[in-house]
């Protein structure tokens, strides 16, 4: 095997930081276009396409497609992730299943020969094949329907799939006499905008459309999965993965190598790796943040639960972790329940290989309870008072506890369990936060874990 | 030509020829249509008036060949033929055969013929019915002919012979009404192959190499043409215009126009000709937007193309794939396994990261548990008080002009207080005298930096000199000593004596 190259080898070391930050942009960005995410970025990722598609091409087995319009990276996907909400959301709230779909038959609808479309034209053309999804349906006297679809349209109109050349959106949907807006399809965008990595028809299950290992994968396959796993996850646990890719990972490397290509810092403990982020900027879901009732919440919630660890270590009771790939086969399954089964090209369908999946050994984490966990967010309230939260969360506890759960379970500092969430290591890395918790009075006496009875 | 007249026609004579379709608004449209087709074929064969039974004879006989020609009995048809009458489309007049015996005569019934009007009206139905669409092209052979026209104009017009004028100038105005009306055609049709594409692609990927080698050939032509024909516009136009448009009218045979009618109608024709070739104004010659429809047609044809052809490889089409996946997306039971499904149906997504490094990573080991690491350093202020610790909001500045003017003031005459002083002190010494406040302060300043001057050399005392804007001091070693007298007191210098002098500019150091 010839001596592989490093990343970012040809660039000038003064220019790094530059090159980074269009890693960075590559990654986190679905598409980038001259407005988005803001102008100038375009311009500032154009100016390392070649390295950057290198690089990606041969550390992940990315594809970048760079044209003078747009950069969109294509990836190589390993696994399904429930947790990447922000992708198809609008103004931070994730869209449901009617816009997903509204979504898919929206870019259906539009036809390569025809540049400019009116929105009443474009629901004439949408409007048959909604109706043609059981339950789904366009009813043009429907307020949800019609909200469903300004969003979805806005959200093509921000990756550049549309652009309103005359009226507006939400004149339309005010529904003022005969309110209407003119687009622009941006068909090469529409086009980039969905690559999977098989036709969709031609999968029975959705596992299809995720990238196929082989049994017998070499160093470099392995090395690249890893990679992948590395630069997309907050932190990869050993546990989680195949051996292989967990010996990949503990030899010293391939962390590195991602680090320097993203300027991000290694961290690397005992049950696993992570690249930590000093700038804060390189995710979709940033933490600690700054300053949101539920990123606050989530960082107090964790310093609660490692000043009980560090308190009443003794009394927390270990489940064994489920491993990862068990959610994920569940996962598949669930989505794989609603196939269209009918609508699969059978002769050329593509069933994935069945793998036997290594069950790594179970590990065990310490349990919170959910309703230790509901006293701890009362807590909080109790002792910064419910206003600090915002106005939004200060008479809903419970619902800023979900968001805050939630919040850390996507960074997989917990892992919700029936009847509470599991604490993952990583999240003890941010004990320091028990600095904003009040100070106790001091008893004098030392903590021993004992709680009284009925708590 | 009929098409332009049309234009003037008031609205009166629109609506009395809009009646002449009315047989396509009957509700059995068709037996009217296979009674015209009847009439119509009798008249091919010279017959121009048709009773009733001569047109169920017909009728028979079309019957033989075609299905779906109605079988009429002679009162149904004469009925029908009527109705026609009324409708104008034919002419009724009374049999004016001889009858030969009472029993006809008696019988004798009405004969029916096409009016002019009528039959074009039907001419034009039929033309719709028969129309196929897929006869259309942009001929690229007119252009040579329009050329060769035009020169043969120039040399008519150049040489007198009117006939030949007129001649040419018909056959030119029929080739490009035909040009114009076989390009309108070409491209609404091309328009409705590729909107209706998706329901045919085969029809089209059957002619796509020929549309394509046309389309280019056409505008190859095109290009190649534009620059001869408007010099040939402009060659005939050079020989005498009025001349040439004088001799056509002289020589055209309508004889239901008056000259002048017929002189306007030929300046019409030529401008229209002569708008395809040549610019006026900046305006583009019709020629040339031809040629950028059919370019931007054939941009068109070519993505549609790439559409087919993208399907054909995949075997699905990329707006089938979406709308499966509309489908399953809708159906999966929870929203997480419809954006996981969507993200990878998409295969888009985001990287996700742990915000705040260690600075010192190095100093902890690899093989520590998190459990047992130290913590990374997170700002408390930011949860403590839910907001990011910043410097701050910049404080306003505070202004106040008066007080600093103030300052400035006093500034001002202390130093001129000072300047003064020391002037004073120049000329008068700092002996046999009493001094004031402000010569003691300049004084003090002065032997503050004469002092902080002086050195000693060889452990005697040197003099030292200190100056202060225009005033030289000289500390002078001296035994008796001297003294200065103030308000505040007496100033005693011991060994020293003071020597005041203005200083000279430059020279004194």
């Amino acid at each position: 095997m010839s001596r592989r190259r490093r990343p970012a080898q040809r660039i000038d070391p003064a220019d790094l930081g530059a090159y980074q930050q269009a890693m960075r942009r590559v990654l986190t960005c679905d598409i980038i276009t001259r407005d988005r995410p803001r102008p100038g970025v375009l311009a500032n990722v154009l100016r390392w396409a070649d390295e950057l598609s290198e690089d990606l091409r041969e550390l992940f087995g990315h594809t970048l497609i760079a044209t003078t319009e747009h950069v969109r990276l294509v990836r190589a996907p390993d696994t399904l992730d429930p947790t990447q909400r922000q992708v198809f959301a609008r103004a931070g709230r994730p869209f449901d299943r009617r816009r997903l779909a509204y979504l898919c038959l929206l870019l259906a609808s539009f036809q390569r020969s025809q540049v400019e479309v009116s929105l009443a034209d474009l629901i004439r053309h949408f409007t048959p094949s909604a109706n043609a999804v059981g339950g789904l349906g366009y009813d043009p006297t429907d307020g949800t329907h019609k909200a469903a679809l300004v969003d979805v349209c806005s959200w093509l109109v921000d990756h550049g799939a549309l652009h309103v050349s005359d009226g507006s959106l939400e004149a339309w949907a005010g529904g003022h006499g005969q309110a209407d807006a003119l687009f622009d399809i941006d068909h090469e965008v529409c086009e980039v905008l969905f690559r999977p990595v098989r036709p969709v028809q031609h999968v029975t299950g959705v596992t299809g459309l995720l990238v196929h290992h082989p049994d017998e994968p070499t160093r470099e396959q392995t090395a690249r999965r890893a990679r992948r796993l590395l630069v997309e996850h907050p932190v990869v646990h050993y546990a989680d993965v195949t051996p292989d890719v967990a010996d990949a990972l503990r030899a010293p490397g391939v962390a590195e190598e991602v680090a320097r290509l993203t300027g991000l810092t290694v961290e690397r403990r005992a049950e696993g790796v992570l690249l930590a982020d000093p700038g804060g900027l390189f995710t979709d879901r940033p933490f600690p943040g700054r300053g949101s009732a539920v990123n606050r919440t989530a960082g107090l919630l964790l310093a609660k639960i490692a000043d009980r660890m560090e308190t009443a270590r003794a009394a927390l009771t270990h489940l064994p972790l489920p491993a990862a790939p068990d959610a994920h086969a569940e996962l598949a399954a669930r989505i794989d329940s609603a196939l269209p089964r009918e609508g699969v090209v059978g002769a050329l369908a593509w069933t994935p290989p069945a793998t036997a999946a290594a069950a790594p050994e179970p590990a065990t984490a310490p349990l919170i309870e959910q309703g230790r966990l509901e006293a701890m967010v009362e807590d909080l309230f109790a002792e910064f008072g419910a206003a600090s939260f915002t106005a939004a969360w200060q008479r809903d506890p419970r619902g800023l506890l979900d968001a805050a759960l939630e919040l850390l379970t996507d960074l997989s500092l917990l892992r919700p369990v029936p009847g509470g969430v599991l604490v993952l290591p990583a999240a003890l890395r941010y004990r320091n936060i028990q600095g904003a918790l009040p100070q106790r009075p001091d008893t004098g006496m030392l903590p021993l874990g004992l709680e009284p009875e009925g708590t | 030509m009929a098409e332009r007249s049309a234009l003037d026609l008031d609205a009166l004579t629109i609506s009395d020829r809009f009646q002449l379709f009315n047989f396509t608004r009957r509700d059995d449209h068709v037996t009217y249509l296979w009674i015209l087709r009847a009439l119509d074929r009798l008249r091919e064969v010279h017959r121009v008036q048709a009773g009733a039974e001569d047109l169920a004879a017909t009728l028979r006989e079309l019957a033989a060949a075609h299905d779906g020609v109605p079988a009429l009995d002679t009162a149904d048809l004469r009925y029908r033929l009527d109705e026609l009458y009324a409708d104008r489309v034919v002419h009724r007049f009374d049999d004016a055969s001889r009858a030969g015996n009472l029993a006809r005569y008696r019988n004798r019934q009405s004969v029916y013929q096409f009016s002019e009007l009528g039959y074009r009206a039907y001419r034009a139905v039929e033309g719709v019915l028969g129309a196929r669409s897929e006869d259309v092209n942009l001929s690229r052979l007119v252009l040579s002919d329009v050329l060769e026209d035009l020169r043969a104009l120039a040399d008519a017009n150049r040489t007198g012979r009117a006939e030949h004028v007129y001649r040419r100038l018909s056959r030119l105005d029929t080739v490009m009404e035909d040009m114009g009306r076989r390009s309108a055609q070409f491209h609404v049709t091309l328009g409705e192959i590729l909107r209706s594409t998706d329901a045919s692609p085969d029809t089209f990927l059957r002619y796509k190499n020929a549309l394509l080698v046309h389309m280019t050939e056409f505008m190859a032509e095109l290009d190649r043409h534009q620059p001869r024909l408007e010099r040939a516009v402009r060659e005939v136009e050079d020989t005498g215009l009025t001349t040439l448009l004088a001799r056509a009218a002289d020589t055209d045979e309508r004889l239901f126009m008056d000259r002048d009618e017929r002189l306007d109608d030929w300046r019409r024709r030529w401008s229209a000709l002569r708008g395809w070739f040549t610019t006026e104004g900046g305006a583009p010659t019709r020629a040339a937007e031809l040629h950028a429809a059919t370019r931007s047609a054939t941009s068109g044809v070519i993505a549609l193309l790439r559409q087919l052809t993208e399907a054909r490889r995949g075997g699905v089409n990329r707006a089938t794939q979406l709308r499966h996946l509309a489908q399953w997306v809708f159906d999966t039971p929870d929203e997480g396994a419809a954006h996981a499904l969507m993200g990878a149906a998409f295969n888009v997504r985001s990287a996700r990261h742990l915000g705040v490094a260690h600075e010192d990573d190095e100093q902890i080991s690899p093989n520590a548990t998190w459990w047992d690491a130290p913590g990374v350093e997170v700002s408390v202020t930011l949860f403590r008080s839910g907001k990011a610790p910043t410097a701050g909001v910049p404080k306003p500045v505070r202004r106040n002009p008066n007080a600093r003017a103030e300052l400035r003031r006093r500034q001002a005459a202390d130093r001129s207080a000072d300047r003064q002083a020391a002037a004073r002190l120049a000329e008068e010494g700092a002996h046999d005298r009493v001094l004031d406040e402000v010569d003691t302060r300049v004084l003090l300043r002065l032997i503050t930096r004469a002092l902080e001057s002086r050195a000693v050399v060889a452990g005697r005392l040197s003099s030292a000199t200190g100056t202060d804007e225009g005033t030289l001091v000289r500390l002078v070693p001296s035994d008796t000593g001297s003294t200065v007298r103030t308000t505040r007191g007496l100033l005693h210098l011991p060994g020293m004596r003071l020597e005041l002098a203005p200083r000279a500019r430059g020279a004194a150091r």
